[in-house]
């Protein structure tokens, strides 16, 4: 809207090279965000490829050569990459879902004028705004056997012998799936809780005149108008949880055995643990497909629920 | 009014001397700076911070010490020397590092400085096993050894009094001892080691490997073929799974701090550590058990064996693209120096000079000195527990992961050895040494 006003302004006497005088300016407006982008995105981008081509290891400097896609066949042939693939598969799926139902469920709670709840909506943002990693040493301690309060309060209750909830393969993933969740439901109650106040309150009373229940009310009017804020959360959230590190670097460190060991995870111990730049550079690369086409199709949907809703 | 005037004349007069006495200090202590330079160590460092402005009143070089988590310094120390900047002049070189920094000359050769500035008196002050094994390969000397610090078995004296135990030799003493003082129901377990995937269980248990023997390079620098597939390894790391029994619950889990803590707070009656974590079981002010700590050699499988002694330490490195090479060395004469290694002998209990291992109020402190003192003496000290080569971190990586997977019973002991053993092989291999 802006650029034409400003255009016609400069070129108000000579109407037939306006549209092209248009062009212009607004191309020049684009260049600083082009510039950066390049800079940004682009040249770390093609850094990573181009160094996903080469046997590169900075431990060996001699070691420095083109290997065409040689990584890549490795990463294929690779059961560290196929299982950290799994069990990435198996956090964002059992995440995201724990953070989407109860983020939903406490926005409803939260969208009640219930005495001291601004005070709980105010402190329950509090996790959000911890370091991940800092986050995951709280829960470290929290959770140990040795004096974590987790096993003091559990024992009060009765339970003589919880587990060893970050050193039992059967438990780690799923302990840190909770500390995740514990991080990043405050996010998803944020959004939803601004959707929820954002939906006409007389369509939930003419619901009500109609005779809905609430489960009904919920299942018919909140959800379908909830469903593009979530389905936008889910873009952020699932995103997120692929690059999960952080918490898993300060409470498992890929262990008990290799049973929270992620692709990103996978990623730092070549790259950061072996020095290996080359197979680290191509395994990112392959990360960034993975996450890029999920976070195309989640888009799309996305587009598609935009487009229902209209 | 007159007495204004004097006022603002006295006023001025104070600020005239106050600036020129500012002036004055400032050119003289340009006069006497000669420099800065940049120092990036572990976390074990952070004791030196005290120390370090003695340093700069008696050189005049201001010395940026940056202390940071080992990790970091790995990743921070690699990229400048891959990029070849000098941000940091000085490095605090871990043992396990000296064949990536020195095959690659990161790092610049100090021979020619200790030479021309450690006499022959003082360089054999310096301990001989720490001095080789931390800063010494391929004909030269790449960094000064700082630290130098033991493997032993801890274990509590009053405890073994009260069960009538004599002081552990062999792994069958560590096996009885631990199922015997173990009370479940009084929180009281027998031992605690780091079994928690890492690089903390693959050195504790090459630590335990190279007490009964063993060594996990068949004959490096001549031949790099890994032994961990042998039955002394897969015999050592049953015992060392088998002491889970008469571990904390959460032992699993446990990494090298959670066996301090366990020690420090009498929940346990043994743990094999370097003697840097020994240090912390016996000053009172962190140590409930202190006044009640034994010490003696990490097991062995038969007691006629030779005592070994798993070698670890710190050594300072100057930065190869550094100009600042002069000042750089100053600094770590001076921290290698026998006054400075006893003041922080007294702290952390790992000095690398005898000078300062033999002083009266360190052996008092520290009383497992002289035991040091002797197997320097008798060249006891087994630095190639852990292969000072670039391939380490694949070491710990494979080994970490396998020894693991056998303490959680995923893997039998000898698979889990079988599979390490070939990986390291593999690591060993791509890395460019000889396996025969």
């Amino acid at each position: 809207m802006t650029i034409p006003v400003i255009t016609s302004a400069i070129d108000a006497d000579n109407e037939e090279a306006r549209p092209r005088r248009v062009s212009n300016t607004a191309n020049l407006f684009l260049i600083p965000a082009g510039v950066m982008s390049v800079l940004l995105i682009g040249l770390p981008l093609l850094g990573l490829l181009v160094t996903s081509l080469f046997e590169f290891n900075l431990t060996q400097m001699a070691m420095y050569r083109f290997v065409w896609l040689s990584n890549y066949v490795t990463i294929v042939q690779d059961p560290a990459f196929w299982h950290a693939l799994r069990v990435t598969i198996a956090f964002v799926i059992e995440s995201v879902a724990l953070q989407i139902v109860a983020g939903v469920a406490i926005a409803l709670l939260f969208d009640h004028r219930l005495p001291g709840l601004s005070l709980i909506r105010t402190l329950f943002l509090a996790p959000m705004m911890i370091a991940p990693v800092f986050a995951g040493m709280i829960w470290r301690l929290f959770l140990s056997d040795d004096f974590g309060l987790a096993k003091y309060l559990l024992q009060l209750a009765g339970w003589s012998e919880p587990p060893l909830w970050l050193s039992n393969p059967a438990f780690a993933i799923h302990a840190v799936v909770i500390i995740v969740s514990w991080q990043w439901i405050p996010f998803v109650v944020l959004f939803c809780l601004a959707g929820l106040q954002i939906i006409p309150r007389d369509l939930y009373e003419a619901a009500k005149l109609d005779g809905a229940g609430p489960i009904r009310r919920f299942t018919a009017i909140t959800l379908p108008l909830l469903m593009p804020i979530i389905s936008t959360v889910l873009v952020f959230r699932v995103i997120d949880a692929l690059k999960v590190f952080d918490v898993i670097y300060a409470t498992t460190g890929g262990g008990p055995g290799d049973s929270t060991e992620t692709l990103s995870y996978l990623v730092y111990q070549q790259a950061m643990g072996f020095f290996n730049m080359g197979y680290g550079a191509a395994l990112a690369t392959v990360m960034l497909i993975v996450v890029a086409t999920l976070a195309l199709i989640l888009i799309k949907f996305n587009e598609r629920i935009a487009k229902g809703r209209a | 009014m007159i007495s204004g005037i004097k006022r603002r004349k006295t006023f001025g007069l104070i600020a005239a001397a106050t600036l020129t006495a500012t002036l004055m200090t400032s050119t003289a202590a340009l006069a006497q700076s000669k420099g800065s330079i940049t120092v990036s160590a572990v976390s074990s460092f952070k004791l030196i911070e005290a120390l370090v402005p003695e340093f700069t009143a008696e050189t005049g070089i201001a010395v940026d010490l940056q202390i940071l988590p080992y990790d970091q310094l790995r990743q921070r120390s690699t990229a400048e020397f891959v990029s070849g900047t000098a941000n940091s002049d000085v490095y605090a070189q871990d043992i396990v590092w000296l064949g990536e920094w020195s095959k690659n000359a990161y790092v610049r050769p100090l021979d020619d400085l200790i030479a021309r500035d450690i006499t022959p008196d003082d360089l054999k002050d310096v301990l001989p096993g720490a001095f080789d094994a931390v800063s010494k390969q391929g004909g030269k000397t790449w960094s000064f050894p700082v630290t130098a610090t033991y493997f032993l078995m801890y274990y509590r004296t009053d405890l073994f009094k009260q069960a009538g135990l004599a002081e552990p030799v062999t792994f069958a003493d560590i096996n009885t001892a631990a199922e015997k003082l173990t009370a479940k129901d009084k929180n009281q377990y027998g031992i605690d080691m780091p079994y928690k995937r890492g690089e903390s269980f693959a050195t504790w248990f090459l630590a335990a490997y190279a007490g009964a023997g063993g060594k996990i390079l068949k004959d490096a620098p001549t031949d790099f073929t890994p032994t961990l597939d042998s039955p002394v390894a897969a015999q050592v790391l049953k015992n060392y799974i088998g002491w889970l029994k008469s571990a904390p619950n959460g032992a699993i889990g446990h990494d090298r701090p959670d066996q301090t803590i366990a020690m420090q707070t009498g929940k346990i009656a043994m743990a094999a550590t370097f003697s840097v974590n020994g240090t912390e079981f016996v000053k009172p002010e962190v140590s409930s058990v202190a006044g009640k700590v034994g010490y003696t050699t990490m097991p062995r499988l038969e007691a006629s064996q030779k005592p070994v002694y798993p070698f670890g330490g710190f050594g300072m490195a100057i930065n190869a693209k550094t100009e600042k090479v002069e000042n750089s060395w100053a600094f770590i004469k001076w921290l290698s120096s026998a006054k400075v290694q006893t003041k922080l002998a007294l702290l952390n209990g790992t000095p690398m000079r005898y000078s300062a291992l033999r002083d009266a109020a360190v052996q008092a402190k520290f009383p497992w000195m002289p035991v040091v003192d002797k197997a320097e003496q008798a060249g006891q000290v087994s630095p190639d527990f852990r292969p000072r080569y670039p391939f380490w971190p694949q070491i710990v990586e494979a080994l970490g992961l396998q020894l693991n997977s056998a303490a959680l019973g995923t893997v039998t002991p000898e698979d889990a050895l079988k599979t390490a053993n070939e990986q390291i092989r593999k690591a060993i291999v791509a890395a460019g040494y000889p396996v025969k």
